[in-house]
């Protein structure tokens, strides 16, 4: 597929870039090639180990650059880097630059790949504009549905089983409709998968729903109580949610950890999620390392839309956890405003009952069943700010902070090309060194690691460069998700608030009447 | 429609609405006109309108207080002459504790709240207090309008005394040993009650009294229970109100701050729930108004009526006791003539109460029944008012915001 959408006019592209056209060219016809024998994706997992490496090697900036030197430094990094070349910088602007799978729906080109891709966007972006117009027949039509759930085992080790339901008409999956049983560490296990793939080559994996000890617990002693049941509940809902979001991720959806997810009836089971696990000691490390690091990357954003989006992400966590906070003390007041409701009408019926007129008798148990119906209705309305309102915010508040996480990602990619530069450097001096005091051999090793540095400070700019198109077009996408989310979301929960009111109209006009026939 | 925020002159928005039919006597008409909160004292300015000979001038003004109100029903419950009558009950004290409360915390600065949250609370709150007030004012009305509607009681000294001195009544609030006083004579009225009925083996002859003491004792535990239950859910549907203001702050921030796809959306959003709120609160102080009032205010007068139960009980065990007394000194031919002349008393006491206490009974449900209707159909009218505007609302904004997607 990749041939037939090569497009013939190569040499209409960037003129001074033909000569590394032909190498693209060369390139992606290895890619395809690449594509159809691996049914799973090694490359981009191979990508975390180097960087573990280099993190290890990675001299820390700040204090080896000599003044003298500085000069040097950037006429050399302008030869190699060209970071700011302004050839580059039309390249970089734009909005959502879609020249990450230029010529395949599959996306599991690696990012080293992908950089070729920079130099011919004009192209490419019409190929792709085309492939999604004639693939968005095809690529969201898939339903996840996540049902059933059923307790399996008794005590301690008992857990919850999901049944997911796909129904769809792509020709990835070996079925138009079925189904598998799956257990809450199954989803995390995928989430844990897709985020390692994924995350840090800038895509927007959609967070899994969280771990909750207590409410757990509760489920696998078995208490059948209304609390353990909402639990069980809210999980499912938030499962569902969590794959519908992963599966119209374009890329997510190609990936064949999702389909195994989705189809196959046996899955190995996921130990590395458990919290108290080793893996997950180890992930908690990272995260505390993450941050710290985090607090010490001062990078130059030579692109305003980065600034712009990280403080706007910013702005809306807070914006939309405050929100949150509100909407969840509505859900509770509502709940309580319920069970009043209920006491009142059975108190009101009691009252009734003692009334000795008979027709304030029969009003006042008119009163008391109108109560009890509205309870009922609070009792929705309540579950409708929950489900629809509530949820879909921490949702979000759970995607934005994966959007962070991304762009956090660019910023260490960022440093380890800054990384890869100083060392870079050091080597050149060091080599520069060796030729005044004229050690042959170890001048040798030393070109030697000046070429493995070269590549490796090219590989970084590449890295970079690549992050920050793809998180550019995620971003874009996610906007546009989002908006599209909230809206839907909005409109459905006033339809539930214009119901109850209705239903109170009815209820209200029902007892009028019966108000007024007591004489 | 806003509820009038200065004091209304007792029209339409009279909140409560107890008693149907005091509205209408030309010859004696009492109002509370005015009232002013100093510090933790209402001063209530009651105006008297009269053609009543006794009055000096036609119209009057007189200013009082909550402790006056409780000195002139104190007066009438223990003035044996009126034992035959359910006497209205005393108004409440006036609370604003809570209120006040919820003010000050607000005030303390509170600083997770934004300008404009504080701002809303505040409204919030404020008109929470007047609401508080206004209530106050118009049980205090109530309790003086059915003492001028009354064919006996509104021709009580205290009760002219309490209209026309135009000095300060200095009635002091009772000091620890008489509200002791007072607390212990309620447990002996009750214990009495049980042992009168119960094992002196007093015969209740009336067929009529005897289903309404029955009535009476099951409808006030009911009434009182229900009153409970019916404020607590008021209160939580305050909360729920309240809990709106947050929710369209943050909704009218995330407006200003969204993409512009969203901008219109998250505004209309914060509009919507800024006026549900208000009109949640208004669902809210109905509820609180017809419902929650209505079975205070039953509460007490269906313990007012007890009492009046009570005091019959009391008049016939006084007779019982002299009829007894009588046959003693009639069999040891002792002082039969005073003997004689108690028993008659007795008897005629007797008598006389119980018919004051039918006819008090039977007014007594036949007020309760057109309250209680009054309120139900004003409950409904305002429930369904505020459904259909709240409906008419949401679907406003539905379109708006389908129209925009």
């Amino acid at each position: 597929m990749a041939a037939e959408r090569e497009p013939p006019p190569l040499g209409e592209a960037r003129q001074p870039e033909l000569e590394e056209l032909e190498d693209g060219e060369d390139l992606f016809t290895s890619t395809v090639s690449t594509l159809e024998s691996s049914p799973s994706s090694p490359e981009p997992a191979s990508l975390p180990t180097e960087d573990i490496s280099i993190n290890s090697n990675g001299p820390k900036p700040a204090e080896i650059i000599l003044d003298d030197d500085r000069e040097d430094l950037f006429a050399e990094a302008t030869e190699e880097v060209s970071l700011d070349s302004p050839e580059r910088e039309p390249i970089l602007s734009p909005d959502p630059t879609p020249a990450i799978t230029p010529v395949t729906p599959t996306t599991l080109v690696t990012p080293r790949m992908e950089s070729k891709s920079i130099t011919a966007p004009v192209i490419f972006d019409r190929s792709r504009e085309e492939i999604e117009e004639e693939a968005n027949g095809d690529v969201f039509d898939i339903e996840i549905n996540v049902s059933d759930p059923e307790k399996v085992g008794d005590g301690m080790n008992a857990y919850m089983a999901y049944r997911v339901t796909t129904k769809t008409s792509l020709s990835m999956f070996h079925k138009n409709e079925f189904s598998v049983k799956r257990r809450f560490s199954d989803f995390l296990g995928l989430h844990s998968k897709l985020a390692t793939k994924y995350l840090h080559v800038g895509y927007i994996v959609p967070p899994a729903p969280e771990k909750s000890i207590v409410g757990m617990t509760k489920v696998k002693v078995g208490k059948e109580d209304s609390s353990s049941t909402e639990f069980v509940e809210k999980r499912r809902a938030a499962l569902e949610r969590y794959l519908q979001r992963t599966v119209k991720h374009p890329t997510l959806l190609q990936d064949p950890d999702l389909r195994q997810f989705l189809e196959s009836s046996e899955l190995p089971r996921a130990v590395n999620t458990q919290a108290l696990s080793g893996a997950g000691i180890l992930r908690m490390v990272n995260k505390a390392a993450d941050a710290v690091n985090k607090m010490t990357i001062k990078m130059n954003e030579s692109d305003a839309w980065f600034e712009e989006k990280q403080q706007q992400f910013e702005n809306l966590d807070q914006q939309l956890r405050k929100l949150h906070a509100s909407v969840e003390a509505l859900v509770c007041h509502r709940k309580e405003l319920s069970a009043n409701t209920a006491a009142f009408a059975k108190s009101a019926a009691m009252l009734g009952n003692s009334e000795d007129h008979t027709a304030l008798s029969r009003a006042l148990s008119q009163l008391a069943e109108v109560e009890e119906k509205i309870d009922q209705l609070h009792q929705e309305q309540a579950f409708a700010d929950f489900y629809v309102f509530s949820e879909l915010l921490g949702d979000y508040i759970r995607l934005i902070a994966a959007v962070k996480g991304v762009l956090d990602h660019r910023m260490k990619c960022w440093q380890k090309w800054q990384d890869a530069q100083v060392t870079l450097q050091k080597k050149r001096e060091a080599e520069a060194k060796l030729q005044l005091a004229n050690k042959p051999d170890k001048l040798q090793q030393a070109k030697d690691e000046i070429k493995e540095w070269e590549t490796k400070v090219q590989q970084g700019e590449r890295d970079f460069e690549q992050i920050s198109k793809t998180i550019r077009k995620e971003v874009g996408r996610f906007e546009k998700e989002r908006v599209k989310d909230f809206k839907t979301v909005i409109i459905k929960y006033l339809e539930s608030l214009v119901q109850t009111q209705q239903q109170l109209i009815k209820y209200w006009e029902a007892f009028l009447p019966e108000a007024k026939a007591i004489a | 429609m806003e509820e009038p925020l200065e004091m209304p002159p007792g029209e339409e928005s009279k909140p409560c609405s107890v008693s149907e039919e005091l509205v209408t006597d030309p010859s004696l008409q009492v109002e509370i006109s005015d009232a002013v909160s100093e510090r933790d004292k209402v001063k209530f300015t009651v105006q008297t309108k009269s053609s009543l000979p006794h009055f000096i001038r036609p119209a009057l003004s007189v200013v009082r207080q909550h402790e006056d109100f409780v000195w002139l029903h104190d007066t009438f419950s223990e003035n044996d002459e009126y034992a035959g009558i359910i006497i209205p009950p005393a108004p409440p004290r006036p609370d604003f504790e809570a209120s006040r409360e919820k003010l000050q915390r607000l005030g303390e600065g509170n600083s997770t709240l934004t300008r404009e949250e504080f701002a809303k609370m505040k409204q919030e709150l404020e008109g929470e207090y007047l609401a508080i007030f206004k209530k106050t004012v118009a049980m205090h009305e109530v309790f003086l309008q059915r003492l001028a509607a009354h064919p006996v009681l509104r021709r009580d000294h205290n009760f002219y005394v309490f209209l026309e001195y135009d000095q300060d009544l200095s009635v002091r609030g009772k000091n620890r040993k008489e509200l002791l006083g007072g607390f212990f004579r309620n447990i002996v009225k009750s214990a009495d009650e049980v042992l009168i009925t119960g094992v002196s083996g007093l015969k209740e002859v009336d067929e009529f009294f005897e289903h309404e003491r029955t009535f009476l004792l099951e409808y006030h535990t009911r009434v009182r229970d229900t009153c409970l239950k019916a404020d607590r859910a008021m209160r939580s549907h305050k909360s729920l109100a309240e809990d709106y203001i947050p929710i369209s702050v943050a909704l009218g921030s995330l407006g200003t701050q969204e993409v512009r796809q969203l901008q219109m959306s998250f505004l209309k959003l914060a509009e919507l729930f800024e006026r549900l709120r208000k009109l949640e609160g208004r669902v809210a102080s109905d509820e609180d108004l017809k419902l929650s009032d209505l079975f205070k205010y039953y509460m007490r007068d269906s313990q007012a009526a007890k009492d009046l139960l009570y005091r019959r009980l009391r008049a016939l065990a006084d007779y019982e006791n002299a009829n007894k007394a009588l046959d003693r000194a009639r069999t040891r031919n002792k002082e039969v003539k005073p003997a004689e002349a108690h028993q008659q008393l007795c008897c005629h006491r007797f008598e006389q109460l119980s018919a004051s206490a039918k006819q008090e009974l039977t007014d007594f449900k036949s007020r309760r029944i057109s309250a209680f209707r009054k309120n139900l159909i004003e409950l409904a009218e305002l429930e369904l008012k505020h459904a259909k505007a709240s409906s008419l609302l949401l679907r406003n904004t539905l379109i708006v915001l389908k129209g925009d997607a």
